[in-house]
């Protein structure tokens, strides 16, 4: 498909902050000429997953839209997939980028090999009716410069679809728990809340190499004290020294952005690197001076991470 | 009870490394990367193999069914050799090229088949969440929705008694639990259950284990809907993420490099 055939771009916001992201990479990429702009219509369905799917699919019929946009967490990732089959198209998954090609095509950029590639995606037959699908994580796109939306419903360009709004009032049906055939019989708390990681200006992210549960929590006692929010790996993670998985960075766990990034004993996969690509600083300790992480940093040092972390812990007391 | 799981051969992702893109071409070099059951697919299996163990039913068997060219028979092979009953591999040109969408639909087909020959319908399909290689989440939502049956994706816990199923589905803020009779398809996280090892007992018995492998009239498919034909996304070149950055020294010592970082995350306004 053309980008300049897409008309109507339809955004999912089911309360998680890459809605904004979406909307705010969205106008960058196709609201560039005024002639061209194409119209939002914003689906806002805080909903469980048979009804946000029966939304979806209610809104995608009567609105039109050549484009459908998708945060990828654990809703949204579910019901793109489902929409391609009901709307016989094509799905591009967890979009690091969205653009423009040289000869005018709509473009999905996505990770492959757990961040070791990238690869471009088109959906080449895509158009109302059957349009392109596309996910994107939480993280990978700026946040919206503030108000954007309102601009946008001022200008005539941005609509918003209110689901919770129309099940207050009793148009739609309230809360029906259930996934497909299945009920929902319990819904607990995760002992970590969602990610603090998200909106974190001050990063301070452990690998594997960190060695044990007793570094781990060193490295949380300086995050606390500077402020800022720990992080870790997949390997930290797996390694169950205390880690939230809310808080884990990469193609599996989340993208981030903050101002600074400090890795400690992180070997630097493609899986990790990929969600710190939008870091303004990054800074890396691993004591292996082949570590591939220090290509992916600003700052490095070839040093022991414990003894970083006691230095630093040393020097905030 | 009868279970299904989707298991599919994937580049070692413990080889991540030597994985190259021909910046020419924009595509993969494979050469030199051997072949394993994705991990999560694997952990799916060994969920089903628990399950089946403890399930008090006479009948009770785990199929296994991939999509793959003939040499990853020795992954379905390997499947067996776990303690799955019977592997189907669905294995043709026309299959090749397929992006998720017309691989859930191959798949789907396959199910319909199997079930139809075996006169039971499965009461429970399993697969990873995602891949290690392309990563989508997609097939196991698509498998239901082309199955017309229940999908429920991220479970790390899954439990029956009598006729119900329950499981766990993890999401971002809460971890909710499904129950239900229904057939359904569940997407699996690596956490669900540690894959076993393959015994030499368990190989021996995997040589008498059949395993059926079809091609595209088999299945009586229509080659339009399978396949680069089948599929409404076309892949275009691959690269590498341009990640450089600087790399500069700081500090010689744990006190220097710590004075450092210190100092640019002041400087950060931190």
């Amino acid at each position: 498909m053309q980008a300049k055939d897409i008309r109507k771009i339809l955004i999912f916001d089911h309360g998680d902050p890459v809605a904004g992201q979406i909307l705010g990479k969205a106008e960058e990429v196709f609201g560039k000429s005024a002639a061209d702009a194409p119209q939002y219509v914003i689906l806002k369905a805080h909903r469980t997953h048979n009804i946000a799917l029966q939304m979806l699919e209610k809104a995608i019929g009567e609105e039109q839209p050549e484009l459908v946009l998708i945060g990828a967490t654990a809703l949204g990732g579910e019901a793109a997939p489902a929409l391609g089959v009901r709307f016989e198209t094509g799905v591009a998954a967890h979009c690091v980028d969205i653009r423009v090609s040289e000869d005018g095509r709509l473009t999905f950029i996505i990770p492959a090999f757990g961040g070791r590639a990238f690869g471009e995606i088109f959906i080449p037959d895509a158009k109302a009716g059957r349009p392109a699908i596309a996910t994107v994580k939480p993280g990978m796109f700026r946040e919206p410069q503030k108000g954007i939306v309102e601009e946008l419903c001022a200008a005539g360009r941005c609509r918003i679809i209110d689901v919770d709004a129309m099940a207050a009032d009793g148009r739609i049906p309230a809360g029906e728990k259930t996934q497909g055939a299945f009920r929902m019989t319990n819904a607990a708390p995760r002992e970590h809340g969602a990610g603090s990681i998200a909106q974190a200006e001050l990063i301070l992210c452990g690998g594997y190499g960190l060695g044990s549960k007793d570094v781990w929590n060193k490295l949380e006692q300086l995050a606390d004290r500077l402020g800022g929010a720990a992080a870790c790996t997949r390997a930290a993670l797996d390694a169950e020294w205390g880690c939230a998985e809310d808080s884990m960075i990469g193609t599996s766990g989340r993208a981030v952005r903050p101002k600074v990034y400090v890795g400690f004993g992180i070997s630097g996969a493609a899986h990790h690197t990929c969600g710190i690509a939008g870091a303004e600083t990054v800074i890396s300790i691993n004591n292996d001076k082949d570590a591939e992480v220090f290509a992916a940093s600003d700052y490095k040092g070839v040093l022991d991470a414990e003894q970083v972390i006691n230095a630093l812990l040393t020097e905030t007391e | 009870m009868n279970l299904l799981v989707l298991v599919k051969p994937v580049p070692d992702p413990e080889h991540e490394k030597d994985i190259r893109i021909d910046a020419a071409s924009g595509r993969l070099i494979r050469e030199g990367i051997p072949q394993v059951i994705d991990p999560e697919s694997r952990s799916a299996l060994e969920a089903a193999l628990q399950l089946a163990e403890k399930s008090d039913r006479e009948q009770c068997a785990v199929c296994v069914l991939a999509m793959a060219p003939e040499h990853a028979r020795d992954k379905l092979t390997e499947a067996l050799a776990m303690g799955a009953d019977e592997a189907f591999l669905l294995s043709d040109k026309v299959f090749g090229g397929a992006d998720t969408y017309a691989t859930s639909y191959t798949l789907a087909e396959a199910v319909r088949m199997i079930e139809e020959q075996k006169g039971c319908t499965f009461d429970l399909i399993l697969a990873g969440t995602s891949s290690s290689d392309g990563g989508t989440s997609h097939v196991p939502v698509q498998v239901a929705e082309w199955l017309g049956r229940t999908h429920i994706t991220n479970v790390c816990s899954l439990s029956a008694s009598g006729q119900t199923l329950r499981a766990v589905k993890r999401s971002e803020k809460v971890m909710l639990t499904f129950e239900g009779e229904e057939p359904v398809v569940i997407g699996v996280t690596r956490d669900i259950a540690k894959p076993r090892f393959v015994t030499a007992m368990g190989i021996i018995k995997a040589r008498k284990k059949p395993l059926t492998i079809w091609n595209g009239s088999d299945l009586g498919i229509d080659s339009s809907r399978t396949g680069l034909e089948g599929s409404p996304t076309r892949p275009g070149r691959l690269y590498e993420p341009e990640q450089a950055r600087a790399g500069e020294v700081i500090g010689e010592t744990p006190e220097d490099a710590a004075a450092e970082i210190l100092q640019i995350i002041r400087k950060a306004g931190l």
